[in-house]
């Protein structure tokens, strides 16, 4: 049961009744409002969208500044794209506000948004349940469920104690790892977990992530876990580095620790992947099948176990061998 | 030397050159057989073993240590527990050194096949040891051993030579009859024809030809003698044209055909009729080992009715409208004549058997076994008929046992064929089959029958007053109700239809199920004629129902001694000698106590009323097995079935004493 959910990431996709558009003449206008840059899931997304219909797309991105986002979101009132999709919790939660607190004047009601690479909705508060945002918004999550999480990082082997690292001023990223602390306490582990350490303006910086790692891995945990989190993403080289000399194997919940950080082994969504989705979303909306409020807050039903082989052997960690099955292998010299 | 010894030396010098052939070619093909079951079974954790192998492969390619891999053990054992047929895992290096393993059994020359250069596969003391390289990037890394239970081994050998000593039986027993038929068809028939002829030549009748359609030397004489008739007919009209008036009177008593006439003698045979009917009993028997196991697959609770009365019910029907079907049977089965009365019936059983085989519901299987059962109710009659009307009253007795024997031998080889090809085909294909066995034996009695009216009395249709009289008889009632019924119990309820459920459950194959019920035909086959030799001769049938009777109650408690597929085998070998012992006599007693009874409905009409009756028992059978297994599981119905035969059997023998008793003056059994 837990090996479907690990298996090679296959597309929910393929339930897509491709019905035909009810070919509205004009080109859509679908606006994006990014964080770090296009990355592999807007690529997925555009791709998709493009294939469906006829559709211009305008790109905003705030260059990991949270300050730009105000004026981005004005700028998408004012053109009045026919969908608007966004980035993250951090870019959603600006742009449409939580459920229960929102501003008409500053936040987007009329325009359909579909978020994407969103870790918890619900617990981000933008959404009541999964089942209906109850407003004009609906998206695709990217993560895996805590969960599923635990119990692959389980299946590699040891995890009695376990070290987790996150920036304070990301709400999915704190909840993330409440939840996972919890889950690995449950199952008997000791978990030490940290905040990196900030800034003036309560941001976290580099040095505060080297002496927040220095501090948690003293006593060498078993796994360090990296949540979905924007700082932790973009410094994933600099934090994999500093857990692997001290010997210490790192577990993320997003592709790109594993990928291009060298992190040891991570569940995840190919973000790409969670871009089409999305896409099929605003396809639904666009060509007036469905609302927003009628499509349901998704995640990808199927996850791949990515495994950097190169780490194993740097760290003498070896996957067991049933993981060989189904694991995807980075890091691994061509053949 | 009279033909029929001939015939009889014949059809037994070839059947035993047939069975010494196969047998030879059984041994010769065994012994290939054995020595290819190995890599067969080997191969059947090969896939498995190469998936293992292949991920060492993997973890190699990904320059994981061979010797420091994890989870090994772990994925060793999850493969074992999938699958069971696997007894031990083993990954050794390349020196012999044992790295991961599951299951390992302490053996010696195991270890030392393990520690060895070891390939393929071999049997080491009690297991199937399996060697497969594990290849990595620079050459072999080492070996996986995969282990078996080398008892399977030879389980499946063993399984295959019960098939193959089945199938010799069957082989054997199809040749007498095919051999009894081409005999009778290529030698007797065209003997007696030209017996006939000559008699006839002798008495001046000149008008008859001979069959013409025979190849070799008795098509040839058959052609001369034909020719020699036709120009003398040819000179005896072109002497009429000449002599006039005057030709009648120098030819008194010669007799010539007419002008354009070809009258053709045409001898008849009982064995005509045997191998069709051995055919259609064959065909039909063929779903005998697996028909339960069928019916269970339309069974749902909508019907409201328990699963097991369920699964009897179409036995109980179809023995029903076979039961229905045969006074009715008999009255077309004469007006019709034997050809087409025999072609109708097993073309009826054709459609019914191919509408069996795509059956979408309980209630359709049912209407279709009916019309099978009503088709075969008139090939059952039809070849009664038949062989009765062509043996001498002297010979009548034989000429029962004998059709008996065809019934009985066409019914165990189905059953134990069917078995075989269920295994094989499936259900619905061996269905299919039947009904084109079916369809063969009606096209052979049209080829083969000759278009003839019988001339036989047309018997009486049956009447409720004769019913009602022979029922008040007491010894008549006393010998249906409390011995016929019972046997026939016996046969539907455990034989067909709680044995091969049973035998199922106790995870025999179909193969062996047929092969098991095989037993009860092959014992009534051997015994019948013994017993009926001694039944004659001792006169006491009484005592042969008695002890009949009480056989098969013993049968049917066989269980209790000895549980599983062996007690079931021997419960239905008893229940065969049992019914060996016990049915025949049955008839020879209603003669013998029933004389004034019998004398007023005549003597046909009298069997033909006690077998109706006794058909109810096959009716009940499998209502009173399944209403048994659904209060009381499997052996509960042995047992009720065992208590009801003993009680029935027990009240037989005390009344027919009582009877005795009274009616002192009554010889026993015949003169």
């Amino acid at each position: 049961m837990k090996r479907r959910i690990l298996l090679q990431a296959g597309l929910s996709l393929g339930l897509a009744p491709l019905l035909p558009a009810l070919a509205a003449d004009r080109r859509h206008k679908v606006m994006l409002l990014l964080y770090r840059g296009v990355t592999e899931a807007e690529r997925g997304f555009m791709d998709y969208l493009q294939r469906q219909q006829p559709v211009d797309f305008i790109i905003r991105d705030a260059g990991s500044d949270k300050a730009k986002l105000p004026a981005m979101v004005a700028e998408a009132k004012a053109l009045r794209p026919d969908l608007i999709y966004t980035f993250g919790t951090t870019v959603t939660a600006e742009t449409v506000g939580s459920f229960a607190q929102r501003d008409p004047s500053r936040h987007i009601a009329d325009i359909p948004v579909v978020f994407n690479i969103v870790a918890d909705p619900v617990g981000a508060g933008l959404a009541p349940d999964t089942r209906s945002s109850l407003r004009n918004l609906t998206g695709v999550s990217h993560l895996a469920p805590p969960e599923a999480q635990w119990q692959a990082m389980l299946r590699f082997g040891t995890a009695k104690r376990i070290a987790i690292v996150y920036s304070q001023n990301e709400k999915n990223s704190v909840l993330a790892s409440a939840r996972l602390t919890k889950l690995a306490q449950q199952a008997g582990a000791t978990v030490k977990v940290e905040g990196i350490k900030t800034d003036a303006d309560g941001k976290p910086t580099v040095q505060g992530l080297a002496s927040t790692l220095t501090e948690l891995l003293t006593d060498k945990p078993d796994w360090l876990y990296l949540p979905s989190d924007s700082f932790l993403i973009a410094h994933a080289a600099a934090a994999v580095t500093q857990a692997q000399v001290a010997g210490v194997p790192v577990f993320a919940a997003t592709e790109e620790p594993v990928r291009q950080g060298g992190a040891l082994a991570g569940l995840v969504s190919p973000y790409y992947a969670a871009g089409q989705f999305a896409g099929y979303k605003a396809e639904q909306i666009l060509s007036g099948k469905r609302k927003a409020s009628e499509l349901p807050l998704d995640t990808l039903a199927r996850f791949t176990y990515l495994v950097n082989i190169q780490s194993a052997r740097q760290l003498r960690r070896y996957p067991p061998l049933a993981l060989l099955r189904y694991a995807e292998i980075v890091g691994a010299a061509p053949t | 030397m009279s033909t029929e010894h001939l015939q009889k030396r014949l059809a037994i010098l070839a059947t035993a050159l047939l069975f010494a052939a196969a047998l030879a070619l059984t041994l010769l093909a065994a012994r290939p057989f054995a020595t290819a079951i190995e890599p067969e079974m080997a191969r059947s954790v090969l896939v498995v073993g190469d998936s293992v192998s292949q991920l060492l492969s993997r973890a190699d390619r990904l320059a994981l240590p061979f010797d420091q891999l994890i989870g090994v053990d772990t994925l060793l054992d999850e493969v074992r527990r999938d699958n069971p047929d696997i007894s031990y895992l083993l990954v050794v290096d390349r020196h012999g050194r044992r790295l991961y393993a599951s299951g390992l059994p302490q053996h010696e020359p195991l270890k030392q096949r393990w520690t060895g250069a070891a390939r393929d596969s071999a049997t080491i003391g009690p297991w199937l040891d399996t060697a497969l390289p594990i290849m990595g990037s620079q050459g072999q890394l080492g070996t996986l051993h995969l282990g078996q239970q080398a008892a399977t081994v030879e389980a499946q050998l063993r399984e295959l030579l019960f098939d193959l000593v089945t199938v010799l039986i069957v082989a054997v027993l199809t040749a007498l009859e095919l051999m009894r038929f081409v005999m009778a068809a290529m030698v007797a028939a065209p003997s007696a024809a030209l017996a006939e002829g000559w008699r006839a030549v002798r008495q001046g009748d000149f008008s008859r030809y001979l069959p013409s359609d025979y190849f070799g030397g008795i098509g040839r004489l058959n052609a001369r003698y034909n020719a020699l008739t036709e120009s003398l007919n040819q000179r005896a009209v072109a002497l009429r044209v000449k002599l006039g008036d005057a030709f009648e009177h120098c030819t008194s008593g010669l007799r010539f055909h007419a002008e354009g006439e070809r009258p053709t003698l045409f001898s008849g045979a009982v064995d005509f009729v045997r191998w069709p009917f051995f055919l259609l009993i064959f065909s039909d028997s063929l779903s005998l080992s697996f028909f339960p196991l069928y019916v269970e697959g339309f069974y749902t609770p909508a019907y409201g009715i328990s699963r097991q009365v369920a699964l009897g019910l179409p036995i109980s029907i179809f023995m029903f409208a076979w039961a229905m079907a045969m006074p009715w049977a008999g009255l077309w089965c004469d007006r019709l004549g034997y050809r087409r009365a025999f072609a109708i019936g097993a073309g009826i059983t054709t459609v019914g058997l191919l509408l069996t085989a795509v059956s979408q519901t309980l209630i359709d299987l049912v209407l279709w076994r009916s019309l099978t059962a009503v088709g075969y109710g008139l090939v059952f009659v039809t070849a009664q008929t038949y062989i009765a009307n062509h043996t001498p009253p002297e010979r009548r007795t034989k000429g029962m046992a004998m059709f008996l024997a065809t019934f009985f031998a066409g019914s165990l080889s189905g059953a134990a064929i069917g078995g075989i090809l269920a295994d094989r085909l499936g259900h619905r294909p061996t269905f299919m089959l039947s009904a084109g066995l079916s369809l063969a034996a009606a096209l052979f009695v049209l080829r083969f029958l000759a278009r003839r009216r019988m001339g036989a009395a047309v018997r009486k249709s049956l009447s409720w007053r004769d019913i009602k009289l022979l029922l008040a008889h007491r010894p008549f009632l006393v010998i249906t109700v409390l011995a016929a019924i019972p046997s026939k119990v016996a046969l539907t309820g455990f034989l067909y239809y709680t044995a091969p459920l049973y035998l199922q459950a106790l995870g025999n194959s179909q193969s062996a199920v047929g092969r098991v019920m095989m037993a009860y035909g092959l014992a009534i086959i051997a015994f019948s004629p013994l017993v009926a030799q001694m039944a004659d001769k001792l006169g006491r049938h009484r005592w042969f129902v008695s002890i009949g009777g009480f056989a098969a109650a013993a049968a049917m408690f066989a269980i209790y001694f000895l549980d599983g597929t062996l007690g079931v085998a021997l419960a239905i070998l008893l229940l065969g000698i049992a019914h060996a012992i016990g049915v025949s006599p049955q008839l020879a007693l209603i003669s013998d106590y029933c004389k004034d009874a019998v004398a007023e409905v005549g003597q046909a009409t009298a069997t033909g009323i006690f077998r109706l009756i006794e058909r109810l028992g096959n009716v009940l059978g499998p209502i009173i097995a399944g209403a048994l297994i659904a209060t009381y599981d499997f052996k509960g119905a042995f047992y009720g079935i065992g208590i009801l035969t003993l009680v029935t059997s027990t009240i037989f023998t005390l009344a027919f004493w009582w009877l005795h008793v009274n009616d002192a003056e009554l010889a026993e059994g015949r003169p």
